[in-house]
């Protein structure tokens, strides 16, 4: 049975009066830094992998580049989350001799996953608008990239945006994987005020409440962006 | 809509930019790497302005040590000299930071259990002494692997289970398919006197202590220091060896070579601050 009255006078010891939360806010911050700015590169490279996927096939160029696509996507895909940032830091960054803070290569790997999940959701927004609004364009005499750019980029956006609404809920949940290499986020912090009294009971309800909040309100701030979306739909 | 965007995205990549630029540049604070759960962990958390890593295990603390991620690893002696061995360019600080003891945990749902380790713990207690002497020696020919039975809750009466981290040589890792370490034999000599089947749990160190105070394993060996906090969720036996915490470095570092005493240590990880 849970001794309601120990856990929570255990936590309220740990959080309040020697100090627990300063190492949650920490946490907190590095969690949602990891999140914002893997998304911000994530949307980089999914933005230059997406322009390839759509070139015309006929030159040599764009087959070549969009090999090298497929190859960084079925890496990215096919490895778990955890795999990618062991490999990243006990291998690839030694190999490089780089020497960066913890956050910063966590951030950068969680970019370079993301990106490949971008990409996908940008090729598919892009191929799912009709392909006679190209054709239009192009009779009309606008270039490849005109029609690209004035006609198709800005219908597909559209289907996109809710899309990485999603993309950053999932890579908000999965940051809580990046402990396995040392960096404390917020579940870790959570795990740490738990340690140190051994009461886990009121650190992980915390944990997931914070995480639900979080999620619950990107998700709020999907839906207002779907409703100002639709509002040039057909009814 | 559209300029919204744009000055967002923008703003956005800017602050990631310049982000990008903080990370790569040199850190003033004091980096400390050490096990979580850990009394290095705790030792390294209370000094000021350092900053300090949690990993899962010591060997990987190490790894990260010899990587240039942490400057220094503060993690008990036995374990130091042990990484230091397995690992080439560390060295070991020789300045004993705190003492502690190593004991026996044990469900405090089973004082009964308790009392007969107690009394194994005195009647073996030279057999435990040339357990310790003989892996403290690195005499590696006289190890005696064990092996661990399944777990089965049915079989409980006739099982000891004990809670591991075999991560922690000398005094617990993994041998094949296989556990060896001096609290693995010492836990191998309890059963056999009390004629139980041993099982050996192997968990994460956090673990260890949590998952006797459910009562889901009956002792915890995994070179325990008594502490008043382990103490509130379970019972120690008395200990069996006494540790210190020192603190790894790379050879290379000089920074602690001229330092006599655990306060010139000190003065030196706190500098900055």
């Amino acid at each position: 049975m849970i001794n309601w009255a120990e856990e929570w006078s255990s936590f309220y010891k740990q959080f309040v009066t020697l100090g627990g939360y300063k190492r949650l806010f920490d946490g907190l911050i590095a969690t949602v830094e990891i999140a914002v700015f893997g998304l911000a590169i994530g949307i980089i490279i999914g933005i230059l992998i997406a322009i390839v996927a759509v070139m015309p096939r006929y030159k040599l160029l764009p087959k070549i580049l969009d090999k090298i696509c497929k190859v960084y996507v079925a890496i990215f895909r096919g490895t778990p989350m955890v795999v990618q940032l062991l490999v990243g830091h006990y291998l690839l960054l030694p190999l490089l001799g780089v020497n960066v803070s913890g956050v910063f290569e966590a951030v950068i790997i969680f970019g370079l996953n993301s990106g490949a999940y971008v990409s996908e959701i940008m090729r598919s927004g892009i191929q799912s608008v009709d392909a006679g609004q190209l054709e239009a364009g192009r009779a009309l005499g606008l270039s490849f990239w005109s029609a690209m750019g004035k006609i198709v980029i800005p219908q597909s956006i559209k289907n996109i945006l809710p899309t990485l609404g999603n993309e950053f809920i999932s890579l908000i949940k999965e940051t809580s994987v990046v402990s396995f290499i040392a960096i404390t986020d917020l579940t870790k912090a959570l795990k740490l005020i738990g340690d140190a009294t051994y009461h886990y009971f009121m650190p992980y309800i915390m944990l997931a409440l914070i995480y639900l909040v979080i999620v619950l309100l990107i998700t709020w701030g999907i839906k207002v962006m779907e409703r100002r979306l639709a509002r040039s739909d057909r009814k | 809509m559209k300029k919204i965007l744009t000055l967002l995205l923008t703003v956005i990549l800017g602050v990631a930019c310049c982000f990008g630029f903080a990370g790569c540049g040199e850190n003033a604070t004091v980096k400390i790497g050490s096990q979580s759960g850990t009394t290095g962990a705790m030792y390294a958390d209370c000094l000021k302005g350092c900053e300090v890593s949690y990993y899962d295990t010591f060997a990987l603390a190490a790894q990260d040590l010899k990587n240039g991620k942490v400057e220094y690893v503060v993690v008990d002696g036995a374990t130091a000299q042990s990484l230091k061995n397995d690992i080439s360019g560390l060295k070991v600080i020789d300045i004993e930071l705190s003492s502690e003891y190593y004991g026996i945990a044990v469900d405090k749902a089973q004082p009964e259990l308790l009392s007969s380790i107690n009394t194994i713990l005195e009647s073996k207690k030279a057999e435990i002494d040339a357990i310790i002497e003989k892996y403290m020696n690195d005499d590696e020919e006289n190890f005696v692997p064990v092996a661990s039975a399944v777990k089965d809750e049915s079989k409980a009466a006739t099982q000891l289970v004990v809670a591991t981290n075999a991560e922690f040589p000398p005094f617990e890792s993994i041998s094949g398919d296989k556990y060896v370490g001096i609290d693995i034999e010492i836990a191998k000599i309890i059963a056999d006197e009390l004629g139980l089947e041993l099982v050996i749990d192997n968990m994460q160190f956090d673990a260890v202590v949590q998952s006797i105070g459910t009562h889901s394993v009956d002792i915890g060996m995994s070179g325990l220091t008594i502490t008043a906090e382990r103490k509130k969720s379970v019972n120690f036996a008395n200990p069996y060896y006494i540790e210190s915490q020192y603190i790894l470095t790379l050879e290379s570092n000089t920074k602690l070579d001229d330092c006599m005493t655990v306060i010139d240590v000190l003065n030196v990880l706190t500098a900055n601050k």
